[in-house]
């Protein structure tokens, strides 16, 4: 489902963030990934979206070379990635329903599937009796949540998250890893990027920590650090 | 794809920024009007020139003395000349006539001149008014002849002119065609600006650029079109109140100030047509590097 090969990602500003990572990861896999900040957690999910090109090496994600991948079809990719962040990137004048609508509505999918899929998926993610609420209304678990339905309304093969339970307390972030499990068992292949000692350690998922830019682990089942 | 969709986002970008599209609308309508000027100076030109072309003749001035065996046999001549279309002989009680005619409203004029003050004449219609000189040194000094006159070097001082106008409207309608692009271009700017965090969300869930692009590109040829709406609406009335009563007031002019409906409606076309050329280029400019995912 996603494949790199010896990828190698320099900034403008000189300094590398990926050196040589190459890595597989199967249909309806869980992964972390994991590791300091700087360490290329963020540029390695950027570089899956071809929202950063790699300075060499290969990036296969969903059977498309992303090298060689038009820049005019970049868009139909992101339909099959779902993204997840941090800050939720929820826009604040729109209602639950709308702002999950919206990520229909752009990829111009008719509104009468969008008027069936958006209380589905907002029944799936456990929100079915807020969708006329605004974003400012609800907590920062529930609007983690809204950001998950939007990313996986559209029901893309690949579910990107980066640091989604950053800016959670534990407990909310147990509701938000049990919604993105639920997500992975439905065979949607789930990355997620984390420095949260543990939510991976309770999950026991393949692990690839990165340090400085190379793969320092990659191991399944396994736990935040070896050391820690 | 979603035309309500896009006519509801074009709207409110517009509105979003109302004051520089108001800027944007207002610049594009000036320099319009200019381009419209420049076309409408063009037309009148072409009516000056029609007007005058028709008129081109060579007047041959007789002499007093001159006996009416030369004036026929100097007619003769002159009707054979391969250039010439027509000699009419004008006497000098006709130009008498003539000339009260033509100043009937101010008789002081001619009240107290003698019936025999004006030469009589030789008028002589050309094929081609491009001839005039040539012809008329052939018929300078011809026996009978005092003065050859033609009408030829104020055309061409008239055209010169004309030219020079419509060089210097045109160029200054290109500049300020420019200053309208870059107020669209702005303007397009502010409203991509306002609104890019839901840009940024299109892009994450793979809308596609020009999804992304029309509304604003729609807004950018409609502010244009706006403007070139209100440069053509002023061009309008200024043809239906100024002109026609210009042309209708001062009748010796000729039909100088009159142009047909097809003339009106090629003059409005071009300033639809440029307003929109303006309005995506101002769009391309705002977008060109924006959208690169």
């Amino acid at each position: 489902m996603i494949r790199t090969v010896d990828v190698i990602k320099d900034y403008k500003t000189g300094s590398r963030a990926l050196e040589g990572v190459s890595i597989d990861i199967e249909k309806g896999e869980f992964v972390f990934v994991v590791g300091p900040s700087g360490s290329g957690k963020s540029t390695f999910i950027k570089l899956l979206t071809k929202e950063e090109d790699p300075t060499s090496g290969e990036i296969f994600v969903a059977g498309k070379n992303l090298a060689t991948l038009p820049r005019w079809r970049v868009p139909y990719l992101r339909r099959n990635v779902g993204c997840v962040f941090q800050n939720f990137k929820l826009l604040p004048n729109k209602t639950v329903f709308e702002n999950v609508a919206f990520g229909l509505e752009v990829i111009n999918r008719p509104r009468s599937v969008v008027n069936k899929q958006v209380p589905q998926i907002l029944e799936l993610v456990g929100l079915g009796e807020k969708l006329d609420r605004f974003p400012d209304e609800l907590s920062g678990g529930e609007q983690q949540r809204v950001s998950i339905a939007r990313a996986f309304v559209n029901r893309p093969l690949i579910l990107l998250a980066d640091e989604p339970t950053g800016n959670l307390d534990p407990a909310t972030s147990v509701g938000i890893m049990r919604l993105l499990d639920r997500i992975n068992r439905t065979g949607t292949t789930v990355v997620m990027a984390t420095h949260d000692h543990a939510i991976v350690d309770s999950m026991r998922r393949r692990v690839i920590e990165l340090e400085g830019g190379h793969v320092v682990r990659d191991q399944s089942r396994g736990i935040y650090g070896v050391g820690s | 794809m979603r035309v309500g969709y896009f006519v509801s986002e074009t709207v409110q970008n517009l509105r979003r920024n109302f004051l520089m599209t108001v800027a944007a609308i207002s610049t594009v309508a000036i320099s319009l009007l200019l381009l419209g000027g420049t076309q409408i100076l063009g037309l009148i030109v072409n009516n000056v020139t029609l007007n005058w072309e028709a008129k081109v003749e060579i007047s041959a001035y007789l002499r007093d003395d001159a006996t009416q065996g030369e004036i026929s046999s100097l007619s003769e001549e002159i009707t054979q000349m391969p250039e010439v279309q027509d000699v009419t002989y004008v006497s000098k009680d006709a130009a008498f006539e003539e000339f009260k005619e033509m100043y009937e409203t101010q008789p002081e004029f001619y009240e107290n001149l003698p019936e025999d003050a004006l030469p009589a004449s030789l008028r002589i219609k050309l094929d081609d008014a491009d001839d005039t000189e040539q012809v008329a040194a052939a018929i300078e000094g011809a026996p009978g002849v005092k003065d050859v006159r033609f009408g030829g070097e104020i055309i061409k001082r008239l055209l010169r002119v004309n030219s020079l106008l419509r060089t210097i409207t045109l160029v200054m309608s290109i500049i300020l065609m420019i200053a309208a692009a870059a107020l669209i271009a702005n303007t397009i700017r502010l409203a991509i600006y306002a609104r890019r965090d839901e840009i940024g969300i299109m892009k994450l869930v793979g809308a596609t650029n020009w999804f992304i692009r029309i509304p604003f590109m729609l807004e950018g040829v409609f502010a244009a079109l706006m403007g070139a709406v209100a440069a053509g609406a002023v061009i309008l009335v200024a043809n239906t109140l100024l002109f026609s009563r210009i042309g209708e007031t001062l009748t010796f002019l000729g039909p100088v100030f009159s142009f047909t409906s097809s003339e009106m409606v090629q003059v409005m076309l071009i300033l639809g047509g440029v307003g929109c050329a303006v309005g995506l280029v101002g769009s391309m400019m705002a977008l060109r590097r924006f959208l690169e995912v």
